[in-house]
């Protein structure tokens, strides 16, 4: 879906942006992805970005009334408001119940974002350390006003990922951010197009990956389900686990830096244990099964010798 | 220090479930409505994509890589309930 839906937020300030498209990613096994593709127009301050991102990421929130919601209106006959957006989205994902039986918060967005700031703030004489704490905040969704130091949790917990001299990646579990610099032209010209395609789908793929996993774990709890999840497990091993996605360096490093930063390893391995468990007890059943044939087997092999024997006797 | 941008965008990103067994009329009632599109993703057009993804990974996201461009022709003419099987 492509729009350009145009909106606005924060009255006083003014900010104005774009929903550019509206993507919907579906995976055969019923997990979908609606990705909201925005822009803040003709926008040439930080402080306003971070606003838009941490109050953006929420307008689907139940409850967020328009004049509550910080101003935040959009400007079209498309969307007269932010409920109607919200209505938009329901319609794409229909209900939120499955989703929140899995424990996926739907209510937040989680946030893909890409920015460039000016040369003049990163440089080969100003460097990165100097607009640090701005990455941090950028990294964790914070809004503009607030106070964060380089020691603060939300700094310890990020994980980064660099791209050449001028860009840096920073991700937590609700974002994954790219911060770059147009001292580096590629930056500004082919940069963004492969942070947008290819470390997008890396993102969804990750994402996937757990939303997958969490189904598998909610199907092993029911009975009914026990079986076909058990094999739909050995085929996501086999299939998706274990498979390399991409050869790309920065690629496979922000791979695995998205797998640590979502506990994809930890979830796997509970799932696994729960699989093992089950693979056991039905090798126990099994055994338990043929124990059980072999010993009406051989009572009736014995039972018929005896009347063989008793019929040889009166002969 | 009041930081300056040059370029930006974000993505914000909603996952959710299609009941169990409705994929296929979630997949038709999705093409049926004029707003959407589908994306259909080829080798030429996106070679860089193509590039990245190791081909197990690729055929797994981006099914249609592998079809060629009669067969691609072909599938813009099938009726939604067809189109709707093969994505």
């Amino acid at each position: 879906m492509k729009k350009d839906i145009q909106g606005k937020v924060d009255d006083s300030k003014g900010i104005f942006f774009n929903i550019q498209k509206i993507e919907v990613v579906c995976f055969r096994t019923g997990i979908g992805f609606v990705l909201i593709k925005t822009n803040v127009e003709e926008e040439t301050s930080f402080a306003n970005i971070l606003n838009f991102n941490y109050k953006f990421r929420d307008i689907n929130q139940e409850g967020n009334m328009l004049e509550a919601y910080d101003n935040i209106r959009l400007q079209t006959s498309d969307f007269a408001d932010v409920k109607t957006f919200r209505d938009l989205i329901k319609s794409i994902t229909d209900s939120n119940v499955d989703a929140m039986e899995l424990d996926i918060n739907v209510e937040r967005f989680l946030t893909f974002s890409y920015l460039c700031v000016d040369q003049e703030a990163w440089n080969t004489t100003n460097e990165f350390e100097k607009i640090k704490h701005h990455f941090i905040k950028y990294a964790n969704i914070l809004p503009a006003d607030k106070d964060i130091n380089e020691q603060s949790t939300q700094a310890n917990r990020l994980v980064t990922v660099s791209k050449g001299k001028y860009a840096k990646l920073g991700l937590t579990k609700q974002s994954v951010v790219l911060l770059s610099s147009s001292a580096e032209m590629n930056n500004y010209t082919i940069l963004p197009a492969e942070y947008e395609n290819q470390y997008l789908y890396t993102y969804i793929l990750n994402l996937y990956k757990k939303i997958y996993l969490k189904k598998l774990q909610a199907e092993f709890k029911k009975p009914k389900k026990v079986n076909s999840a058990r094999k739909q497990f050995a085929n996501f091993t086999k299939k998706l686990w274990v498979q390399e996605i991409t050869e790309d360096e920065t690629g496979t490093e922000l791979d695995t830096k998205i797998k640590e930063t979502l506990e994809l390893e930890k979830l796997y391995a509970e799932v696994k244990g729960k699989y093992d468990v089950l693979y056991k007890d039905m090798n126990v059943e099994k055994n338990r099964k043929l124990i059980i044939f072999i010993a009406i087997m051989l009572g009736a092999s014995l039972a018929l010798n005896i009347i063989n024997f008793i019929v040889l006797m009166k002969k | 220090m009041e930081l300056k941008t040059n370029y930006q965008y974000t993505y914000f990103i909603h996952p959710f479930i299609i009941k169990e067994g409705k994929y296929q009329k979630y997949i038709q009632k999705m093409l049926k409505d004029k707003n959407f599109e589908l994306k259909v993703f080829q080798r030429e057009k996106d070679l860089k994509m193509y590039q990245y993804f190791l081909p197990k990974a690729r055929e797994f996201l981006f099914s249609s890589f592998g079809l060629n461009s009669e067969k691609i022709k072909n599938l813009g003419e099938l009726p939604v309930e067809t189109r709707s099987s093969a994505t």
